[in-house]
């Protein structure tokens, strides 16, 4: 399969990183390896990172080599948030010649929407309307603009990098941060990988200007409504054309690497989707999920902690895990299984994916964050803190976890008094769950 | 030959490591290494060391010596904080370490055989040459709890019947603490002398620390100084000032609200939206609509406050009292210090600078700064009487420039009125009232004259008040003096 090549080969030339991602028994360069997942899944990504940590760079270098399109094209379809961005300078507008002439209403859409992988730099800079709006339209692939609509049938990726808050920057909001699956952090950087670095990367490979500027000329003189199926159709076979540009590079660089064409990327995201998944990590977020919630009351305030029975529990630490974070979680470790080849999804690929998929979508307490800010790390506080929290959650699980197959079981057989046991053997939320009528 | 041997041990050790791992659900220790003796090697990464001994055993019997020493950290003592925990709970036991690692053992080989399922523990147990008493019991334990039987003498027998009254897999903390001190009164005449496989000694001075802070979140003052003691005792250097560290810790539960600045200045163009029929023309922005007024393509600036406004938090200045009628705070637990450190811990984790005056008999200060110095200052105790030098006072916040002020005293300050005149003159002051310190009515009386419009009050009776602090403000920034 191409996609563990192509990781081997980005993080040989185009992208250097340490490999702080440990499933199982391997150890990857999580933004690397996060970007391909996304690419291949069509999810949404969010790269965080300091000014020139290679945010935007690795989204768009990965890009070219996951949906085989020139970097050059890439790059155009590439949005700077800033809060002048308006749905004219993004998305489409009107031909204004036909409107001053013929009095008409012609619709001229962007790039964008046409565009496979879709980046938008600094995405905290876009006012909170426009990120909801792009969001919104990148979710269902359904863009709209003055009445006329463009549906289309293939999935896009999406990556929006942000830069650790600074003045000038607003602030996602909880709803538009739990749209995207994951967050990756630009890491540190070994000092041999810094050298290298210094040293600049060549990713001519990835390059082709006057293709670039063919693909663009044609989406730009095509771009209506009317020939929107057309231009989809336009950017596949241009797609599978510069994928034999890119093996036959790369080949000539000395890596024989099979890039997957249509097909067999539909077939590896089927492959994912049914990868089976083990009893235990049902069972684990089974666990967290009840963890998490305030036994308190509905509306979770982290003030309530104090004193509470269930201090030292998931729920004290992390505010909440969405119905998409769980859809995430589960797509992310179903991916990783695969990765790995493995054979079905166990407890390593759920870890290894869950502090990621949470972390930006979740408030994180006071408490928990001041526990962990003056420990030595090479990840933010925030990361930090719930990877810690999590690892505490799994610890909690094992210990609970065969009383929570008996008493799974006494459910089944309507035995309460027995669940109830458990609950004051454990004092978990889980078990407190189960007798909810 | 020789070569070819160690190469195949080595791949059978990693399949064996492996497939461990899995079956454990990963513990942290991620690695391992063939050495002379098993156990681990410590650092900023954990790995486990086989011993060429255990790679003598059967393929079963080895997975269960690597699980038996993997569930250690996957199971229990899990950390060095628990280690730390249930030595000291062993602190009336000269063979502590001893009896802690033996019971830690026995701990994660019964959630081996009875939680995961792991039967591969019994043959390790069965394989392994006994070392002393205590292995013969443990064996004949183990083996008891899956069914099968052992013969023992009759003292032993009677050992092990006590050892089957206990609940092993109970590890809430009061539990865990009567069934190790239950299991030291079994095992403590069996002991003989063996190196624990963990041991506080291995641990590095970081990792100490670490454990140390986790433990003043959870143990109460008195408990923690005399844990810091026992562990000064046993490893080289002293636990230094653990009454710091417990105030710390303790003070990193309490989040306080700080207002934060707010800008109300100009209005600036700050972003770019539809023009509505009831916008005002001044907002338009022909540039942005293509010079036309169509709805939906018409444009109009929004105004904000300009970009990169200040939500900064400011400095602060902690102004408190350590006169004898305060709590000293190394004897018993100190609202005023542990107020204090929540309060300028708050500040500090928000980029402010947090300064500190310390009254009683002087005014003993130190300049806004970060770092270890300002809680050094909080916790000073000075024990004497209760003045506080209001020129010096004054002096100092002039040089300090603006910042939030916060005055933490039981109320007995002798010079009140000269006090009372003085922060009647402060835009605003945040006053932590530690009534649990108040002695007379006198001081309730003294309080009451530093009340002005200005001030805002918060009584302290015990702990559970100190979440209620907050820092507010009654001027914006742009009133300040």
């Amino acid at each position: 399969m191409g996609f563990r090549e192509i990781y081997e080969f980005i993080q040989m030339t185009l992208f250097f990183g340490d490999e702080t991602l440990q499933v199982g028994d391997k150890k990857y360069n999580p933004l690397i390896l996060f970007t391909i997942i996304t690419s291949i899944m069509n999810g949404k990504e969010l790269i965080l990172g300091e000014y020139g940590s290679g945010k935007t760079t690795s989204a768009e270098r990965i890009s070219c080599l996951t949906k085989y399109l020139p970097l050059e094209f890439i790059q155009a379809a590439t949005i700077h948030g800033h809060p002048e961005q308006t749905e004219e300078k993004i998305k489409a507008t009107l031909d204004l010649g036909a409107l001053e002439k013929e009095g008409k209403e012609v619709i001229k859409w962007k790039i964008l929407p046409f565009s496979p992988s879709i980046i938008i730099d600094e995405v905290n800079r876009l006012p909170v309307g426009k990120q909801s709006m792009i969001l919104n339209e990148i979710d269902r692939n359904i863009w709209s603009y003055r009445g006329e609509t463009l549906i289309f049938s293939s999935g896009k990726a999406f990556f929006g990098t942000i830069n650790y808050q600074d003045a000038g920057t607003t602030r996602l909001i909880p709803p538009l941060l739990d749209r995207f699956d994951i967050a990756v952090e630009t890491s540190i950087l070994h000092p041999v990988r810094k050298r290298l670095v210094r040293r600049g990367i060549d990713d001519s490979i990835l390059r082709d200007a006057e293709f670039s500027e063919e693909i663009i000329k044609y989406i730009m003189d095509s771009s209506i409504s009317e020939r929107a199926r057309e231009i989809e159709k336009y950017i596949s076979e241009v797609s599978d054309e510069f994928r034999s540009v890119l093996e036959r590079r790369i080949r000539e660089e000395g890596y024989n690497i099979h890039l997957p064409d249509a097909k067999e990327m539909e077939r590896i995201r089927d492959e994912i989707y049914s990868m089976p998944i083990s009893p235990d990590v049902e069972l684990l977020l089974d666990y967290i999920g009840q963890e998490v919630y305030c036994q308190l009351g509905i509306n979770k305030d982290y003030s309530k902690c104090q004193g509470c029975h269930y201090t030292n529990y998931l729920c004290s630490d992390i505010f909440s895990i969405s119905n998409r974070a769980e859809k995430s979680i589960f797509t992310y470790s179903k991916a990783l299984a695969w990765w790995n080849e493995d054979g079905e999804v166990d407890i390593g690929h759920l870890i290894a994916v869950l502090p990621f998929a949470l972390w930006h979508r979740t408030s994180i307490s006071d408490r928990k964050l001041s526990e962990v800010r003056e420990k030595e790390k090479d990840v933010s506080d925030e990361f930090f803190a719930v990877d810690d929290a999590i690892k505490k959650v799994k610890r909690r699980w094992e210990e609970h976890r065969i009383y929570q197959i008996e008493a799974l079981n006494h459910l089944k057989k309507g035995e309460y008094d027995e669940i109830e046991e458990l609950f004051s053997l454990t004092g978990h939320p889980f078990f407190k769950s189960l007798l909810r009528s | 030959m020789r070569e070819n041997k160690s190469i195949e041990n080595a791949e059978r050790a990693e399949k064996i490591f492996k497939e461990v791992r899995r079956r454990l659900y990963y513990p942290p220790v991620t690695d391992f290494e063939i050495s002379e003796e098993s156990g681990f090697i410590f650092g900023r990464r954990l790995k486990l060391k086989i011993g060429e001994k255990d790679l003598k055993l059967p393929d079963d019997a080895l997975k269960g010596s690597i699980a038996l020493n993997l569930n250690l950290w996957a199971s229990h003592p899990y950390s060095l904080k628990t280690i730390l925990l249930e030595e000291f709970w062993l602190r009336d036991f000269e063979k502590r370490s001893q009896i802690r690692a033996l019971f830690d053992e026995v701990v994660a080989a019964i959630d081996l055989l009875l939680n995961r399922g792991f039967d591969e523990v019994l043959d390790y147990y069965r394989t392994r040459k006994a070392e002393g008493k205590q292995d013969i019991l443990l064996y004949a334990f183990l083996e008891r709890i899956a069914g099968g039987e052992v013969s023992i003498d009759e003292s032993m027998e009677r050992k092990l019947k006590e050892m089957l009254e206990i609940n092993f897999l109970d590890r809430r903390e009061m539990r865990l603490r009567l069934n190790l001190l239950r299991f030291a009164k079994i095992v403590d005449e069996l002991i003989e002398t063996f190196s624990p496989k963990i041991k506080q000694e291995d641990f590095g001075e970081k990792e100490m620390d670490e454990a140390l802070k986790e433990l003043a979140r959870e143990l109460d003052q008195s408990e923690f100084q005399e844990l810091c003691q026992l562990i000064g005792k046993k490893t080289t250097g002293e636990v230094k000032k653990p009454e710091k560290i417990w105030y710390m810790e303790r003070s990193r539960k309490y989040s306080i609200y700080i207002q934060p600045y707010s800008m109300t200045g100009s209005l600036y163009p700050s972003e770019i939206r539809e023009f509505e029929f009831d916008g005002s023309v001044e907002e338009f922005s022909p540039i942005d609509s293509y010079g036309k007024l169509i709805p939906g393509i018409a444009k109009k600036y929004a105004y904000d406050d300009f970009e990169g406004r200040d939500f900064s938090i400011p400095d602060a200045v902690v102004v408190i009292d350590s006169s004898g009628s305060m709590a000293d705070p190394s004897k018993s637990i100190s609202y005023a210090v542990l107020g204090a450190m929540a309060v300028a811990r708050n500040y500090l984790e928000n980029g402010a600078r947090v300064g500190v005056v310390n009254f009683s008999n002087e005014n003993i200060s130190i300049p806004p700064s970060r770092g270890e110095r300002v809680f050094d200052a909080i916790i000073l105790y000075q024990g004497g009487g209760t003045h506080l030098d209001v020129e010096g006072l004054k002096n100092y916040l002039r040089d300090a420039g603006g910042v939030d002020v916060i005055m933490i005293t039981d109320g007995g300050i002798e010079n009140i009125e000269e006090v009372s005149e003085f922060t009647s003159q402060l835009n605003s002051l945040t006053v932590i009232w530690i009534k649990s310190d108040v002695s007379s009515d006198e001081f309730s009386k003294r309080i009451k004259k530093i009340l002005k419009k200005n001030v805002n009050v918060f009584e302290v009776k015990n702990e559970s008040d100190i979440p209620s602090i907050a820092v507010k403000r009654f001027v914006e920034v742009f009133g300040r003096c």
